[in-house]
């Protein structure tokens, strides 16, 4: 046997890695209302997309300084404990959110939906406040892994319990898009949270969006688009966002994607 | 010149069984209703003993274009016949650069313009031969395709754009670059005018027609849209109008001495147009706010990506 066939074949350890991308579009609306931000530092990468809600520039204002606080305070802070980190942000927001004013000193009224990840070495925690949404993409297949807070969520659960009937049920559809929670109701309470951190397998991609994406596009469509573009994810990312204005029936409702691909 | 014996439908130039003349069983062009200006080439003519002369379908101040059936090559042409005015100086002028042109254009031989076949003088003053290219404008692609991504706007119209740019490096200016200009030939865009330039500039309409033809192939139908500015709207939604950065950015590509810029214009106003029409929101840099921030708390940031600014 020749000697060089004997020699251990030098191996390096593969480290995958999270590369992350976004596309943000207006829609057909006169405001951008949406706001994200990834920033990754040494300890992880943190994403975040908020859709602002409220009147003239009131939206625009809350779901910057959501996504400001969130950046500014992961930055300034020792994490220790990601989950508590996040609820607390959460809490933290909606206060600052509920007390913003217009030029006038007057209440704003407005408010902002969160989804957040944070990954640190393949480990993913979340936090979710409103109806936009984070998606694991996992094997060619798509699973929403927060819930809607809006009417229709709490219809679903009265009537599953049996406290209203089918009658009362959709008497009341018409207001199922409403919201139950965001962040600057106030007291704000109804979070989804990662109970523990999920392990990211190579290949996973996380994509958060705001609700102007799944309300054009269905989960098998946004599946497509990713595994299309699949080498590309910058162009996934704005394929999504080109979809979804492509594809919304009448006027399309500002959208806002981050994907997250651990490759 | 005489008068031609055979039948041609003098709009798409094929050979016509007698008795069909007045209505084309090809393209069902009426003749009776083509009646052509004063100093026109007459239908049926034979010009210079070779072209048998159709409908004029272009005229303006230097040449007149006409379909015309090459008797030799046994193809249809199109045939430009310089019209200079009146004969002096100016005429003679214009009739060296009618020639000058189209010599050029046959000698560059581009993918994306038409072919020039020759450029003679004649009795008239002088005349070019050009390829036949169908009738299906990009006006028309437009309306078929809709909306194209940026990478299909690229490979349709960068082509077009690498022609304009060696056109203008040889001072040769496009009348009239819009959608309804430009026309298809096999899979490809081509244009099919050109003229030579006094300076090296394009005139301020050519750019705004420039840029109106690549909103359009990337906002959908190519509806010509009122220019209510004096950048020029080029929104379908009649509402918006290109930033000045697309015009700068054109201007500059253009008059700078610098290598090809196409593929960089084209992306370039594919992203003005995004914003121009709020699908897009303008990028900003990472805000220097966070940044420095990070810095102050000894945070590495390794990447930002955000919205705010």
């Amino acid at each position: 046997m020749c000697p060089e066939n004997e020699r251990s074949i030098p191996t390096r350890k593969f480290e995958p890695e999270m590369k992350y991308y976004a596309s943000s579009i207006v829609g057909t609306r006169k405001y951008q209302q949406d706001s994200y931000a990834c920033i990754e530092t040494p300890e992880g990468i943190l994403a975040v997309i908020c859709d602002g809600m409220g009147g003239l520039e009131g939206g625009e204002r809350a779901s910057g300084l959501a996504v400001r606080t969130l950046v500014e305070d992961y930055i300034s802070g020792s994490i220790a404990n990601i989950r508590k980190f996040l609820r607390n942000e959460a809490i933290r927001i909606d206060s600052m959110v509920t007390k913003l004013c217009d030029d006038n000193g007057r209440p704003l009224g407005a408010g902002t939906t969160m989804v957040a990840v944070y990954i640190d070495n393949g480990c993913m925690d979340w936090i979710s406040v409103g109806d936009s949404k984070i998606y694991v993409i996992r094997n060619n297949t798509i699973q929403c892994i927060v819930r809607e807070h809006n009417y229709r969520m709490m219809l679903n659960d009265m009537y599953m319990k049996g406290e209203i009937t089918l009658e009362q049920y959709r008497s009341e559809e018409h207001k199922a898009e409403a919201l139950i929670s965001f962040l600057g109701i106030g007291s704000v309470s109804l979070i989804d949270e990662s109970e523990n951190s999920l392990q990211l397998m190579q290949g996973d991609i996380i994509l958060l969006c705001s609700d102007g994406l799944y309300k054009s596009l269905s989960e098998q469509m946004i599946l497509a688009v990713i595994s299309d573009n699949y080498f590309d994810m910058q162009r996934a990312a704005d394929e999504l966002t080109d979809a979804a204005l492509r594809y919304s029936s009448k006027s399309q409702d500002n959208t806002t994607v981050v994907l997250l691909h651990y490759v | 010149m005489n008068k031609e014996p055979e039948n041609y439908c003098i709009s798409c130039m094929q050979r016509i069984p007698q008795g069909t003349e007045e209505c084309c069983p090809f393209c069902g062009f009426r003749k009776s209703s083509y009646a052509p200006d004063e100093g026109l080439l007459a239908p049926d003519t034979l010009f210079e003993s070779r072209y048998h002369v159709g409908a004029a379908y272009l005229t303006d101040g230097t040449f007149t274009s006409y379909a015309a059936f090459d008797k030799i090559m046994k193809r249809r042409v199109v045939l430009r016949v310089f019209n200079g005015g009146e004969p002096g100086y100016e005429h003679f002028k214009s009739r060296g650069r009618f020639l000058d042109t189209y010599k050029k254009l046959a000698e560059m031989g581009m993918v994306s313009f038409t072919v020039v076949y020759t450029c003679k003088s004649c009795e008239e003053g002088a005349y070019a031969v050009c390829e036949y290219v169908s009738d299906i404008t990009l006006s028309h692609e437009i309306s078929e395709l809709g909306r194209l991504d940026f990478e299909g706007a690229k490979s349709l119209l960068l082509p077009v754009i690498v022609t304009l740019k060696l056109m203008h490096d040889e001072r040769l200016v496009h009348g009239c670059v819009c959608a309804e200009a430009v026309r298809k030939k096999d899979k490809t865009m081509v244009l099919c005018d050109a003229s030579g330039s006094a300076g090296n500039k394009f005139a301020a309409d050519d750019v705004r027609e420039f840029l109106r033809m690549f909103v359009a192939v990337m906002y959908g139908s190519a509806v010509p849209v009122p220019t209510e500015f004096i950048a020029g709207a080029f929104s379908a939604r009649n509402e918006l109008s290109l930033p000045q950065e697309a015009l700068d950015c054109i201007a500059a590509a253009f008059e700078s001495g610098r290598e090809i810029t196409a593929d960089i214009v084209l992306r370039r106003l594919y992203h003005c147009g995004d914003i121009a029409l709020g699908i897009k929101k303008e990028p900003v840099r990472p805000p220097e706010s966070i940044i420095s921030y990070a810095v102050s708390e000894g945070v590495k940031v390794k990447g930002l990506l955000t919205s705010l600014t």
